[in-house]
């Protein structure tokens, strides 16, 4: 159990770190910004506790909130995600809540897997740009913005899809 | 009771759903500034302290270049400011301006009953004991003390001073003194009886001294009392000098020819 914690705040660290110091200060085009982070989410166990989940999401939503001083919103988008997390995954692939399933390359095919991060990523983005803009008035701005950061936070999903775990699963 | 229990067991994590969420959604209306306005309240303590915390773990990695071409910029920034405003203060002047040293105030304080300012030019500056400070703005106070380089002044909110003014409408003349407290204000006093000073008038230096030039504004009449004597008049003057942002002050040296200073000597 601690052991298991530890392991996870090994992951969980750098990436917020990765996130917070660097990944925040990008405004590709003006419109996109990563938010890496929430991959933590999407790939996490089925079999998870989903209290656990969403533990783990609000921690590192408020992290990452009180380095971008936007207290609340990456916390309420992370939960949100984290919450639907196992709901959204059982749209593209049939199994067992019961039995242990970590989404990836090895447990799905390709097609499904990046149209399940495609779609998490969206949601959480689009909750998170509605709380941050918190109006409706430059409607094209914010979905412009939705759009981009969606499809910037995928490419990189799939960069530390390949570079970390493809290749780990090789040494194996 | 027990189906209560197995109901709340069944939904406990839709229970911690919402908890989570509304924490998160306190905190964002609580501390964010943009939804602030949006909602209603402000917590400025607690989004100052998270900034600043947020500025010194980023600002390690990243503010120390900035940090220094800021600096460099505000220096230039400032001294062009100094010139330019020394040049319009200049070219405003009553009198021939020649007699005026430009000093920066290096240190300050308003929160004793004797406050002293400390200015960035002495003796090598031309500046001696009893010359007259004031800003832009209005009278500051009267050189205490000077070194070399550095002088002492003796500001209007410190209780040992004591400057001649008058109320400009009426002619009439007073001491105006500081007994502490505000800083916003201080007392004219040894006013004629019947002075007929009113709400609003400008109080301005008499000149007499010659430690100020004549007209320097000094403040406005903000309540008329008596004395303890219940005779004499006193007043509240609200001050044009703000004692807690001054920038730089200019001293007058252009003091009374040797003979009036020995001659107020003598009346002491």
């Amino acid at each position: 159990m601690v052991i298991d914690f530890l392991r996870k705040l090994l992951i969980v660290i750098p990436v917020l770190l990765l996130q917070v110091l660097v990944l925040d200060r990008i405004h590709l085009f003006g419109y996109a910004t990563p938010y890496l982070f929430i991959f933590l989410i999407l790939i996490s166990d089925v079999k998870t506790n989903p209290a656990e989940r969403m533990l783990w999401a609000f921690a590192m939503g408020l992290v990452t909130d009180l380095f971008s001083s936007t207290p609340g919103m990456h916390a309420a988008s992370a939960t949100l995600l984290a919450a639907i997390q196992p709901w959204l995954l059982g749209l593209f692939v049939s199994m067992d809540r019961r039995e242990q399933f970590v989404p990836g390359l090895e447990s799905m095919n390709s097609r499904q897997y990046f149209l399940f991060l495609t779609v998490g990523t969206l949601v959480h983005h689009i909750v998170y740009f509605i709380l941050k803009t918190f109006s409706f008035q430059d409607w094209s701005v914010l979905i412009l913005r939705i759009g981009a950061s969606t499809l910037l936070t995928v490419v990189l999903m799939a960069v530390c899809e390949y570079v970390f775990r493809v290749k780990k699963r090789r040494r194996r | 009771m027990q189906t209560l229990l197995d109901i709340l067991l069944k939904i406990r994590f839709v229970l911690l759903f919402l908890l989570l969420e509304a924490i998160s959604l306190v905190l964002l209306f609580k501390f964010n500034t943009m939804q602030n306005s949006v909602m209603t309240t402000a917590a400025n303590g607690v989004s100052g302290w998270m900034l600043k915390t947020e500025s010194g773990v980023t600002g390690f990695f990243y503010q120390g270049r900035e940090n220094r071409l800021l600096a460099e910029e505000n220096a230039r920034l400032q001294s062009e400011l100094f010139r330019l405003k020394d040049s319009l203060y200049m070219a405003s002047l009553p009198q021939s301006g020649g007699d005026v040293v430009v000093a920066r105030v290096i240190d300050n304080s308003i929160s004793h009953d004797n406050n002293f300012i400390t200015i960035d030019r002495g003796s090598d500056a031309g500046i001696d004991e009893g010359m007259g400070v004031y800003s832009p703005s209005g009278v500051v106070g009267v050189v205490y003390k000077s070194s070399r380089h550095y002088s002492l002044v003796l500001p209007l909110l410190n209780s040992k001073s004591s400057v001649s003014c008058r109320i400009r409408r009426l002619d009439s003349f007073g001491f105006l003194e500081w007994d502490g407290g505000d800083p916003a204000y201080a007392w004219l006093k040894d006013l004629p009886y019947h002075s007929g000073a009113q709400l609003g008038d400008t109080i301005v230096t008499s000149g007499f001294s010659q430690i100020f030039p004549k007209d320097i504004p000094v403040g406005v009449v903000s309540d008329v009392q008596t004395d303890a004597t219940g005779v004499a008049p006193v007043v509240q003057v609200r001050l044009t000098v703000n004692f807690n942002r001054l920038g730089f002050v200019y001293v007058n040296t252009d003091t009374a020819p040797d003979e009036l200073i020995q001659l107020n000597r003598m009346k002491k």
